[in-house]
């Protein structure tokens, strides 16, 4: 049993790993390849099925579906890891400060942890595209944003367990500094479950960025977009039931990507409480 | 414990008190002029005094966000610009799609997610186990306005069952009503279904391990007997923690899939507002929807002092 146990966490690595990378690949390969250029128009070959033009059809434009998936791949991806890498750095930071000075800064700090969980980057992408105009960067801050107290939380909870090892009191007691301490003895037990989180808050984040794209509160047109692409498709539900499969299935796999590897890892560093 | 009840009401409204000062911060002061972001820039100057003198930004702030939080309190939010209605009437409308949608969506969810969780977690390794997680890390993976998509797609399109979206009103009858939210509340359950069936299958599996399940085992009782009256109950605190942290997502979900199904409510009223760029509309929207997260998890957190009383001496 333990043995298919053991055996199941590698395989969700290496589907997870193999998802993302083709993922990548096709993100990165739309910069320089794509079948067919994506914002070609081409009103006489509009609306095909699969195979009868390119492999995914076209648009109601003509646009050669595969093309578009592949550069929405590249700004799906770019947006996500731009707000996990914000979000991450600034909870990380959040965190630390919070452990480090405890007392009221760490309660204000936690009680604004608080306040921001009941802002799903739905309602500040809202909020931000009324004040800042939507687009990529009202996109990524009200995604950034939401992430800050998940890996604040995280990095302060690790941070006060390290604090009181042993260890950390002999390095004080020889005269380390508290920033030395820091990153000598608390980043390094913090990491493996900095990128665990990161992992599966990619996958979190490529599915905001879809929905905030399928409201038009992502990138703006014509930059293709899956969220956008399925909010054009439900116009053509009936005619043309193919474009909300493709795009749907491709933020699927993304989001199924990320959040194996995020499983599989964690499973990797604390093998105690590995779930399926 | 009435001591702590009270400790915990004054955290809540400590927080409430926050949020709607940030709320108010971000879409009343930080713009500078609000009028001018209502009307754009096109505005002629007389229409824009007006509109600033309607809003009473001639006033300091401090006073114009009490007499926010005061309308709050009362029910007089001002007027929609572009509704020309109270803003209050239209938010106590738009509830009476969004709240059922939500509750419709946790049962739905429940009722799926549950019977898998506990089946999973009760034959660990087996290959329901593995068909219950499997399906679970499928669901959870599925954007929620693309599941409504394809259920539109074979429930409207295809099979004619029920509607495509839209709303008849509860004045139509229950089950005209009820029908239009049957697919939304469905799209909204799925994803929201496999997180709750991995937290059930997860405090089954932990809780089979405890010293009192060891006891019962071997005390010699059924397997059966000790799932279903000692294991399962003890699932509950779990669960209902997972229900309150998932409630943020389930509103912004509700604001996707209530657009899908062009359901009056008010994730889409929100949407719309956006749109217009009417910020009496949203600034009270927003507030509303955040607070709701707010008092859902202090009503969960109210929940384990009922159910769990070793919760009561810890805190």
């Amino acid at each position: 049993m333990v043995v298919w146990r053991t055996a199941l966490r590698h395989v969700k690595l290496a589907i997870g790993t193999a998802i993302i990378t083709m993922l990548v690949t096709g993100a990165c390969l739309s910069l320089v390849w794509t079948p067919a250029p994506p914002a070609r128009m081409n009103i006489l070959a509009r609306l095909k099925p699969p195979f009868a033009s390119g492999w995914l059809g076209t648009d109601q434009f003509g646009r050669d579906v595969t093309s578009l998936l592949m550069a929405g791949a590249w700004n799906s991806l770019s947006i996500a890891v731009l707000a996990v890498a914000l979000g991450a750095s600034a909870g990380v930071l959040t965190g630390l400060a919070a452990a480090r000075r405890r007392g009221l800064a760490e309660a204000v700090l936690m009680r604004v942890c608080d306040v921001i969980f009941a802002f799903p980057p739905v309602l500040s992408a809202m909020v931000l595209g009324v004040l800042m105009g939507t687009g990529a960067m009202s996109a990524i801050l009200a995604i950034a944003v939401f992430m800050v107290p998940v890996f604040a939380r995280m990095t302060r909870g690790i941070a006060l367990q390290v604090q009181s090892r042993d260890y950390v009191l002999a390095a004080r007691s020889i005269g380390r500094g508290e920033g030395g301490i820091m990153v000598a003895h608390v980043m390094p037990n913090i990491a493996g479950q900095i990128v665990v989180q990161v992992m599966i808050q990619l996958g979190l984040a490529i599915l905001t960025e879809a929905g905030l794209s399928f409201l038009g509160l992502g990138l703006p047109p014509p930059a293709p977009t899956w969220g956008r692409m399925l909010a054009e498709a439900q116009t053509y539900l009936e005619s043309a039931p193919w474009l909300a499969l493709a795009p749907g299935l491709a933020i699927a796999f993304a989001v199924l990507g990320f959040s194996l590897v995020g499983d599989g890892l964690r499973d990797l560093f604390d093998p105690r409480d590995a779930t399926l | 414990m009435i001591a702590l009840i009270v400790r915990r009401l004054l955290g809540l409204v400590l927080t409430l008190a926050l949020v709607s000062l940030l709320v108010f911060t971000v879409m009343s002061v930080l713009p500078g002029d609000p009028a001018a972001i209502m009307l754009g820039t096109s505005a002629r100057p007389d229409t824009l005094a007006a509109l600033r003198q309607e809003l009473g930004l001639d006033q300091p702030a401090v006073l114009r966000y009490l007499a926010w939080l005061g309308g709050m309190l009362t029910g007089n939010l001002g007027t929609s610009i572009t509704y020309g209605v109270p803003v209050a009437e239209l938010i106590a409308a738009r509830l009476l799609v969004t709240l059922p949608l939500a509750v419709l969506s946790i049962a739905m969810a429940m009722v799926l997610a549950l019977p898998l969780g506990i089946a999973a977690g009760a034959r660990r390794d087996k290959p329901v186990d593995y068909g219950a997680m499997a399906f679970a890390q499928a669901a959870m993976s599925l954007p929620n306005f693309w599941i409504g998509l394809i259920l539109i797609l074979v429930f409207s399109t295809w099979l004619g069952w029920l509607p495509a979206g839209g709303f008849p009103g509860w004045q139509a009858g229950v089950t005209p009503a009820f029908g239009a939210l049957v697919l939304p509340a469905l799209a909204l359950a799925l994803p929201q279904a496999g997180v709750l069936a991995r937290v059930a299958r997860t405090a089954v599996v932990e809780l089979s391990g405890d010293d009192f399940i060891r006891a019962a085992r071997a005390k010699g009782l059924p397997p059966r007997l000790i799932l279903w009256r000692h294991i399962v109950p003890n699932t509950v605190v779990p669960i209902i923690t997972i229900i309150g942290l998932q409630f943020t997502f389930l509103i912004a979900g509700a604001v996707l899939v209530e657009n899908v199904f062009s359901l009056p409510g008010l994730g889409r009223l929100a949407f719309q507002a956006v749109a217009q760029r009417d910020i009496v509309v949203l600034q009270s929207v927003v507030l509303l929807l955040a607070a709701l997260v707010i008092v859902v998890n202090f009503v969960v957190d109210l929940c384990y002092l009922l159910l769990d009383p070793r919760m009561r001496d810890r805190r």
